[in-house]
């Protein structure tokens, strides 16, 4: 095929992950790295580099929108930050210099493994509110606290971050998963968000979003100097990946039906599958 | 709707919507960028194959900032690519830059040098570990 097909296909591709990650709250930066290895014979670092393009540049569009809306909550994603970039960079270090001697396969391996854990994630029912945590002496120092409408009640409730050493962990664990592999992480930190600092869903699903673009921005940027961003590649995934996210954050409210995130969630496992089997040498 | 927001500390609306701007306007230079530079990049190269720029990464020699101001000089569709990809990764490190800013201004001292910690990691750890692992 040439040159414009290809791109063309690299778009859709974009658009597809795009739409169901957006859909299924996985984001789509999970499934790109598998599709262009095994569908388009793209090797894997530069694969990382092409995905990790396309989730900064949909956490931007979409974290543009939750701070103007003022759902995710600055203070406490600027603070989480300092673990999250930290832990992005030894991931990508991490990748390149595995890729150096010759270790792709762990990598390949690493990742399916990553793409098997994400499915509980995916199946996950949209969670009730985690019990408040108490409040650590760093939270109470810095002041991390703040409050949101809840429309249920049609009251205005105050939360306080809990418990932030097992958060910081969490996160820099988050930032160096999102490092390797050039995917957003987004189900690790909307964890540590929620169960360590005890903030409401919503709260912690816009300030996750938020972080995840300073945390790729880490990770691209020593991609791109190190000359593993291949913009001929990135750059048609990461316009269909923001036209898919976006099509697909219009359509959530009127979308109930859970088959498509399962089906989203069946593909990254037969996904994660195939990675691991070319991992160890068996496909 | 959902809102985080309003405690002693809580950053004013303005910083919010600062923020907000100063990520839409790096996303949005970034596609207009990225999409002209890529139709332009295809029109020049009618009928290659894609595994030739999959083997040589066309972006490589646009990489420093003399390669990357004498490639934009002479309309070089790689050079704004290159570009394009650059302001998507200076578009966070400007909204953390702003954030500090407003944190600063809002006598939120301890979250501002946290953001000036987390700018300067973003910096050294692109500057020097890029080139060192090229």
């Amino acid at each position: 095929m040439d040159l414009v097909g290809i791109l063309l296909l690299l778009l859709l591709v974009g658009i597809g992950a795009g739409l169901l990650g957006s859909l299924s709250g996985l984001g789509g930066g999970v499934v790109i790295v598998p599709i262009l290895v095994v569908g388009f014979q793209v090797p894997l670092v530069d694969a990382i580099g092409a995905s990790a393009v396309s989730v900064l540049a949909t956490s931007t569009t979409t974290g543009a929108v939750y701070v103007r809306d003022r759902l995710a909550d600055v203070r406490i994603g600027m603070f989480l930050e300092i673990a999250t970039v930290p832990g992005a960079l030894v991931g990508v270090t991490s990748t390149l210099l595995l890729a150096k001697v010759g270790l792709t396969s762990a990598l390949l391996v690493g990742l399916g493994v990553v793409l098997l854990l994400t499915v509980p994630g995916g199946l996950r029912r949209p969670p009730e509110s985690e019990p408040p945590q108490p409040a650590d002496a760093r939270s109470r120092r810095l002041d991390l606290r703040g409050s949101y409408y809840d429309a249920r009640t049609h009251q205005e409730l105050p939360y306080q971050a809990g418990r932030t050493t097992p958060a910081l962990l969490t996160m820099f664990g988050a930032g160096t998963v999102s490092g390797m592999f050039g995917i957003g992480s987004g189900v690790l930190k909307v964890l540590a968000l929620e169960r360590f600092l005890g903030l409401p869903p919503k709260v912690a699903t816009a300030t996750s979003n938020f972080m995840i673009g300073v945390t790729v921005a880490a990770s691209v940027g020593v991609l791109l100097l190190a000359g593993y961003v291949n913009p001929v590649l990135a750059a048609p995934v990461a316009l269909g990946t923001v036209a898919g996210s976006l099509v697909g954050s219009q359509a959530l409210p009127r979308i109930s039906d859970r088959r498509l995130a399962i089906l989203f969630v069946a593909v990254i496992a037969i996904l994660g599958v195939e990675l691991i089997l070319r991992g160890v040498g068996v496909v | 709707m959902t809102t985080a927001s309003t405690t002693a500390r809580a950053l004013p609306d303005e910083a919010y919507r600062r923020i907000s701007w100063v990520l839409r306007i790096g996303v949005t230079a970034a596609a207009v960028l990225l999409s002209a530079a890529l139709v332009d990049f295809v029109l020049r190269h009618p009928g290659e194959s894609f595994s030739t720029f999959l083997n040589e990464n066309p972006i490589r020699g646009y990489l420093s900032l003399r390669g990357l101001a004498y490639g934009i000089q002479q309309g070089h569709s790689q050079a704004l690519l290159t570009l394009g990809i650059l302001v998507l990764v200076a578009t966070p490190l400007a909204r953390v830059a702003t954030g500090w800013y407003y944190l600063q201004r809002n006598g939120d001292r301890p979250l501002a040098r946290v953001a000036l910690v987390v700018l300067a990691l973003l910096l050294i750890g692109i500057l020097v570990l890029g080139p060192l692992l090229a």
